[in-house]
């Protein structure tokens, strides 16, 4: 314990010994001999002041990145305090206060201008970076010019916006207020790109672009190509539009879609769709398996629409052959034949369905021709010699048959 | 103490040889072995820091022992993590070979025994398996050290030397921080029956033979070294608890809330025989055909408590084989251990035992008896056969991580590592898909962060935490209970800022295309990067769960300590033991060893008849295997066969069993195989089949196969009908017919318009520059609904991409009651296009998906119901809703290639055929089909993906059944709340396409005269899974 206490000792002793040096201090009187009004950034500045009494103040600057404390050089009575370059680069309000033993002796201000003979850099801020022609819709360029401090230039100081639009170019000059300015630049009415910079006096900013897109299409019209009017399922129809343009003759942008609604001799809406190249837009179906009339509209939903136009196709299979063996468990469909007399394209579906005596379904069975032909095969490890009802589809035509499949000679 | 004991160093000279060179060829492909390396990287990184943002969305290593790691993390400031690793796999090796040895010579009190034991111990299955598959080198080390330690504690027991007291604690330190479950269970199962064997020695020494050896003589040894049992008890009971207490206070902390994650060991190995191979018959290899010798020698007197001991890891090592494991452990250990361990000891436990048969064998009684009794011939054949089984255990285990790799090939890191440090990737998570536990590799070797991990323990997410399901990287695995997790995570990725995935297994990416992502770029290593837009990144500050700085110091500090303190207390006997620079006195184990004479005849008959059952056992297991896959022997049989083949692309198989007489070329069938795409085909796994048999005669049958697919998707039943014939006894399926359509033309042309978006203009390391952030593509809502159906609450709409640009479209629905308090919000998954392309409009729906099970924690059903989708619970009835939509340009999956070429509607569905008019292969079609009232406003909008993909040119059938909306309620329908990109959705309205035609929209939907509802619209989404 005893240990503890002289190590402790000193440490007591010390803070103790503060205590005694206090003294009230001795009142001083100082009188205020130069200080500036106003300065440029990056300018030296001077303050000085005579003093009467014992002591010496200092000097509390208070500017917006937080304050500074200058103490002062001294010659005699007159005492001077120097506020250096580089802590002067920042433009606005200076506050000094004098202060002596915790009391405001004099104060004053010092306003800092940007250095306007410098200036250095212009940033600058354009945007959305796209806008719909027309006139309504608008870029807005935010401007900053500062001086070599980046500070921004004082307010009245004049910045010329220039635009190139339309092979045209303009510009306008604008004051900045608050350190800034902003400019709405309104669209034309044809697409393209819109540039523009800023400048102040001989400094310029960067170049900036807005792309002017086309606006809301209007109406349009459809046609539409193919090799034959015959429905063979094979064959591709090609819808296309017109060049799609909006209500300034702007062609709409390149991949807008477009959809073609087909409505057949059925009621039912097919579908098919395309997206537009140059303001064309393409959309293609097959050709149908069977005899139909389509009509055919085009839309860009809610902006659009183009005029009917009607097709129909005849049937490509005028009539088909069904060849059954002599027990009637092969059975050949074709060789079908196309409008010209040829083999029908591969691929044409064709569908056998099975049913009982009673009328009931006991299997359907599909294939595809080949050739011009189809066959099925009923074997009788699967349908039972007896009675049965078999009909046929194929290119829309039916047929109907009442066989009797009899032992299987297959096998 | 005479010469060296060759078979020792000839132990470990085959030991270090044998599995010091070939683990730099396992290792690396074991489950375990690289989360330990990811641990140790943990570890080099910020030793005293406990919490790692890596895993998890945040985890603490506090909860696994951390010595190892600790040991791979220093070694690995001198040549990196892997030498870290394989040098630690080095020592383990060491400390097994020579502990296997000491425990040998503790048992059995013979050089030679010992000797014997550790050459099997280098060649015993159950190491190779541990080490070579499982590369569980904790668990391994713990194991070895704990058997050093046996021999300090016996001598201490029946000596009572304070320095043995000291050197059986220092190792049982060591052990505890190697690894939590070794001490705690190698106390119940070794250090229990060593004090019974202890206690028989002291009794022997009072009394002349074990025959007079009573319980009352056992009794009175009990009570003299009773309180050297209790010191070293209570020591070690100390020591177990602070050498790793944070870990302890950790899983009081945070006790594994985890649902059972299946694990094979579990399984009835009956059923799951590959389980059972793995977990049993490997393990015990060779062992198996001696067990009755292993138990004679274990209920021998003086092994009496061993025998008890072995008995129990016997059974608890069965897994779900019997019940009795589920009854003695209770059903939380059960699930909670993995159940191999009491294999792996009980067959280190038997090593000894084992050891001495193979001396008797090779130059003892066991010899001369069976030499005497069968001749010298049959001697060299049963001894030819045991080391021939020995050694094809070590081939057949080394060689089961060749054939059947437990991992995905080995990923070059590198691109993905440089991927995540460019320009600021890391800010975001990734996820990995298909890693396998690489995964953890690529963790250690970043600093980005992923929503996975591969510690299931750690789990802090419900998400995962609710789930059985390993990681999110394999999810499939676990059939759509794993991808229903794995779906959660895709559906709303700002929650977890999940931006990027690493995808190794197309698998996956119908998923990721339908939840809204999309393809950034291949990286050399074949590595897909997926990216999903509008995703804000990770905040500055991240949470922890922060501990007190004692038990950061205490973690950083005991496990490194215990092994230094080990090493200095046993180096000196080491030394001694090993360099003979003193004499030590006998130790007092070797009075305990037994003659190796008379071996009895039952025993040899017994065990004669036991190695045949099992002989028969095993034939029978052949024999059935051999049944089941007998593809041809009956119609059921070819089916599966057949389906089985495909399931796993064994295209020239399944050709095989179609009919010969139909011959279809095995050529002709690999080109239609190969040219059909979709989603059965490509990107589904065979879940379930059921055969059923019609009509069958002689000759013929008709099959109805129902299959369950899980695919990434979604379940998927699907019906087939085939015709079977039976040709010389031998089943056939009948082919189906050829689709022979043709298109039109050979070559083909089209125009697209393409758009590239350069990213980054300049090259800086600075955020990017604000003239290169692209403007958001405008979008307008142009209806949005709140309904409820069935129960359940969504959020329905539609939208358009009124801008010039295409976009890519990601909106968030928030519930809210008349009180305004926000319920519930979520993501559009399915249920819309993701890409828009200028004017395009889509429906959506917004379903809410609560996190499965998480309100009903008990009652978790105990099978999973696949389509099983959880609706989020919500305390009050929502009435308002707000919807916001945000649009950034898109530059990809913008085909639009797709038609509906044909459409009959029937009585409750539409049939039809699609067409792909354009030049892309479409994978697989999403048809969107939207609902509409007699005045064509919408009431709901479902989804139903077709099954087959669509070829360039081709048709493809499709079939819609309507759903009955009649019980639907329409409780909000206004577009006041809706929001895009920010701004109201009325401003964009009145601003972007002020005189819309609303007719339009109208007149583009399909009449139909259905149950409440009077037009639909279809909507085609195609995912293209090869874009050329």
């Amino acid at each position: 314990m005893g240990r503890i206490l002289i190590i402790l000792l000193p440490f007591l002793l010390i803070a103790c010994s503060g205590e005694a040096t206090i003294s009230l201090p001795q009142p001083i009187e100082v009188e205020l001999s130069e200080a500036p009004k106003r300065i440029y950034a990056g300018d030296k500045a001077v303050i000085s002041f005579e003093v009467r009494g014992e002591g010496v103040p200092y000097l509390k600057i208070d500017q917006s990145m937080g304050p500074v404390i200058l103490y002062p050089q001294t010659s005699g009575a007159n005492i001077e305090f120097q506020l250096q370059p580089e802590n002067t680069r920042q433009s606005g309000t200076y506050t000094w206060k004098l202060v002596y033993s915790e009391e405001i002796l004099q104060k004053g201000t010092i306003e800092v201008l940007p250095k306007v003979d410098e200036v250095t850099k212009i940033e600058t801020y354009f945007g959305p970076r796209s806008i719909r022609a027309g006139g309504n819709d608008f870029s807005m360029l935010f401007v900053v010019p500062t001086d070599i401090y980046d500070n921004p230039l004082p307010d009245g100081t004049q910045v010329d916006i220039n635009r190139q639009m339309d092979n045209l170019h303009d510009s306008v000059g604008i004051a900045i207020k608050n350190g800034y300015i902003w400019h709405n630049l309104y669209s034309s009415d044809t697409t393209g790109r819109m540039l523009v910079s800023a400048g102040v006096g001989e400094v310029s900013g960067k170049e900036l672009t807005s792309m002017i897109t086309p606006s809301n299409s209007v109406n349009f019209s459809i046609d539409y190509t193919r090799v034959h009017e015959y429905a063979d399922g094979n064959q591709v129809v090609e819808f296309f539009t017109d060049i799609i343009k909006d209500r300034f003759g702007n062609v709409v942008s390149d991949g807008t879609l477009v959809n073609f609604r087909v409505t057949d001799q059925k009621a039912a809406r097919l579908q098919t769709a395309g997206t537009t190249l140059a303001g064309v837009a393409t959309g293609r179906l097959l050709h149908p398996t069977e005899a139909s009339k389509w009509s055919v509209t085009a839309y860009v939903t809610g902006e659009s629409k183009s005029n009917d136009i009607e097709l129909s196709f005849r049937t490509a299979v005028e009539d088909y052959d069904v060849q059954f063996s002599e027990d009637n468990r092969a059975v050949q469909i074709g060789p079908m034949h196309g409008f010209m007399e040829q083999l029908t394209p591969d691929g044409l579906l064709i569908t056998l369905r099975l049913y009982d005596e009673q009328g009931k379904l006991i299997d359907t069975k599909k294939t595809n021709s080949s050739k011009g032909v189809g066959a099925f095969e009923l074997q009788e490890r699967f349908y039972k010699n007896g009675k049965y009802k078999i009909t046929i589809t194929a290119a829309g035509i039916n047929k109907e048959f009442q066989v009797a499949l009899g032992n299987d000679e297959l096998e | 103490m005479k010469g060296t004991n060759t078979l020792l160093v000839v132990a470990l000279f085959i030991g270090v040889a044998f599995h010091g060179s070939s683990i730099f060829f396992t290792l690396e492909y074991t489950y375990d072995a690289l989360i330990h390396l990811f641990f140790a990287d943990h570890y080099a990184n910020s030793w005293f820091e406990p919490w790692d943002y890596r895993w998890y969305t945040g985890f603490t290593v506090q909860g696994y022992p951390p010595l190892v790691h600790q040991m791979i993390g220093i070694l690995s400031y001198i040549g990196g993590l892997k030498f870290g690793l394989f040098t630690v796999g080095l020592l383990a090796i060491l400390l097994y070979v020579t502990g296997a040895y000491r425990f040998g010579l503790l048992m059995t009190g013979d050089k030679k025994v010992a000797g014997y034991t550790a050459i099997l111990a280098v060649f015993s299955s159950t190491f190779i398996e541990t080490l070579h598959i499982f590369g569980q080198l904790p668990s391994i080390s713990a194991l070895s050290i704990l058997m050093h330690s046996l021999t300090e504690i016996y001598l201490w027991l029946k000596t009572g030397k304070k320095l043995y007291l000291f050197t059986s604690l220092s190792l049982i330190a060591v052990t505890v921080t190697s690894h939590h479950v070794t001490p705690i269970f190698g106390m119940v199962f070794f250090i229990f029956p060593l004090i019974g064997m202890v206690l028989m020695d002291v009794s022997r020494d009072k009394v002349n033979s074990y025959k007079e050896l009573t319980f009352f003589v056992f009794w009175k040894s009990f009570r003299q070294l009773f309180w050297r049992i209790v010191t070293f008890g209570f020591c070690s009971l100390i020591l177990i608890v602070t050498c790793i207490l944070p870990y302890w206070i950790n899983s009081k902390k945070n006790p594994i809330t985890q649902v059972p994650i299946p694990h094979g060991s579990r399984d009835n190995f009956l059923e799951v025989t590959s389980s059972g191979l793995v977990f049993f018959m490997i393990p015990w290899g060779i062992l198996l055909f001696l067990i009755p010798y292993i138990f004679y020698r274990f209920y021998s007197k003086r092994y009496l408590f061993f025998g008890l001991s072995m008995t129990m890891l016997t059974i608890l090592g069965t897994g779900g084989t019997t019940p009795i494991p589920l009854k003695i452990l209770g059903e939380t250990a059960f699930n909670i251990l993995t159940l191999d361990r009491f294999t792996l000891w009980a067959t280190i436990m038997a090593l000894p035992i084992f050891g001495e048969f193979a001396y008797r064998m090779v130059e003892g009684d066991i010899k001369d008896k069976i030499q005497r009794k069968f001749g010298s011939v049959y001697h060299r054949i049963l001894g030819g056969c045991i080391a021939g089984g020995v050694l094809f255990m070590v081939i057949f285990t080394m060689s089961l991580g060749y054939f059947r790799p437990s991992q995905p090939a080995k990923i070059k890191m590198l691109p993905i590592v440089n991927f995540l440090n460019q320009d600021q990737h890391d800010r975001w998570r990734y996820l990995p898909l298909g890693f396998g536990d690489q995964m953890a590799w690529l963790s250690a070797q970043t600093k980005a962060m992923t929503v996975d991990g591969n510690y299931h323990s750690a789990r802090r997410l419900p998400e995962l935490t609710t789930r059985a399901i390993e990681r999110l990287e394999n999810s499939k695995f676990r059939g759509v209970e794993g991808i229903g997790s794995l779906q959660q995570f895709l559906t709303v990725p700002e929650k977890y800022n999940l931006k990027y995935i690493f995808s190794n297994d197309k698998f996956y990416d119908p998923l990721l295309y339908f939840c809204g992502w999309q393809r950034l770029q291949q990286l050399e290593n074949g590595i897909m990067v997926w990216e999903k837009l509008n995703v804000p990144p990770m905040p500055a500050i991240l949470p922890k769960d922060d501990v007190p700085k004692w038990s950061k110091i205490m973690w950083g500090v005991i496990p490194i300590l215990t092994v230094l303190v080990a090493f200095f207390i046993n180096v000196q006997m080491l030394w001694f033991r090993v360099l003979k620079s003193k004499i030590l006195p006998e130790p007092d184990y070797f009075r305990y060893r037994v003659a190796y004479k008379r071996f009895p005849n039952l025993m040899v008959l017994a065990n004669h008849v036991w190695a045949l059952v099992v002989l028969v056992c095993l034939g029978y297991g052949i024999y059935v295997f051999y049944i089941h896959n007998t593809s041809q022997r009956s119609p059921e049989n070819v089916i599966t066969s057949y389906y089985n083949a495909l399931d796993f692309k064994e295209f020239e198989t399944a050709h095989s069993y179609l009919d010969k007489e139909k011959e279809v070329p095995i050529a002709q069938y690999m080109l239609e195989v190969s040219v059909t795409d979709g989603i059965l085909s490509s990107y589904a796994k065979l879940d379930a089949m059921e055969v059923s048999i019609t009509e069958e005669s002689e000759s013929g049958a008709k099959a109805i196969v129902n299959t369950d697919w899980v695919t990434p998707l979604e379940r998927v039943h699907k019906v087939y009908y085939h015709d079977l014939v039976k040709r010389n006894g031998k089943w056939f399926i009948l082919p189906s017919y050829l689709d022979t359509d043709i298109p039109p033309d050979q070559l083909f042309s089209s125009n697209d318009t393409k758009f590239y978006n350069h990213g980054r203009r300049r090259i800086t390391t600075q955020q990017t520059h604000h003239e290169d952030v692209l403007k958001q593509p405008v979008l307008e809502v142009l209806a949005a609904k709140l309904v409820c159906y069935d129960g359940q609450y969504s959020v329905i709409g539609e939208l358009q991409n009124v801008d010039n640009i295409p976009a890519d479209v990601v909106i968030k629905a928030t519930l809210y009651n008349d009180a305004n308090k926000e319920l519930a919000n979520y993501d559009a998954k399915y249920h819309i296009k993701h890409k828009l392309m200028p004017m395009e409009t889509t429906s959506f729906k917004i379903n809410f998906e609560g996190i499965a099970w998480s309100q009903t924690k008990d009652t978790i059903p105990p099978t999973f119901n696949p389509d099983e989708f959880t609706p989020i619970e919500l305390e009050e009835q929502p009435t308002k809703f707000n919807l916001q939509c945000a649009g950034n340009v898109a530059n990809t999956d913008l085909y639009k290639g797709l038609t509906i070429q044909s459409l009959n509607l029937e009585d409750e569905k539409v049939s039809g055929e699609l067409y792909n008019s354009g030049i892309q292969e479409v994978t697989i079609p999403l048809l969107l089909v939207s609902y509409y009232d007699e005045d064509q406003e919408l009431v709901w909008v479902d989804h139903k993906f077709v099954k087959d993909g669509v070829r360039v040119q081709r048709k493809q059938p499709f079939e819609y059944s309507f759903v009955n909306v009649e019980g639907l309620d329409i409780i909000n329908s206004s577009l006041k709340n809706c929001f895009v990109n920010g701004l109201p959705n009325s401003s964009i309205a009145k601003k972007v396409v002020p005189d819309r035609d609303l007719s339009h929209a109208g007149e583009l939907l399909q009449p139909f005269d259905g149950d409440s509802f009077d037009f639909v619209k279809l909507e085609l989404n195609s995912y293209i899974g090869n874009p050329k």
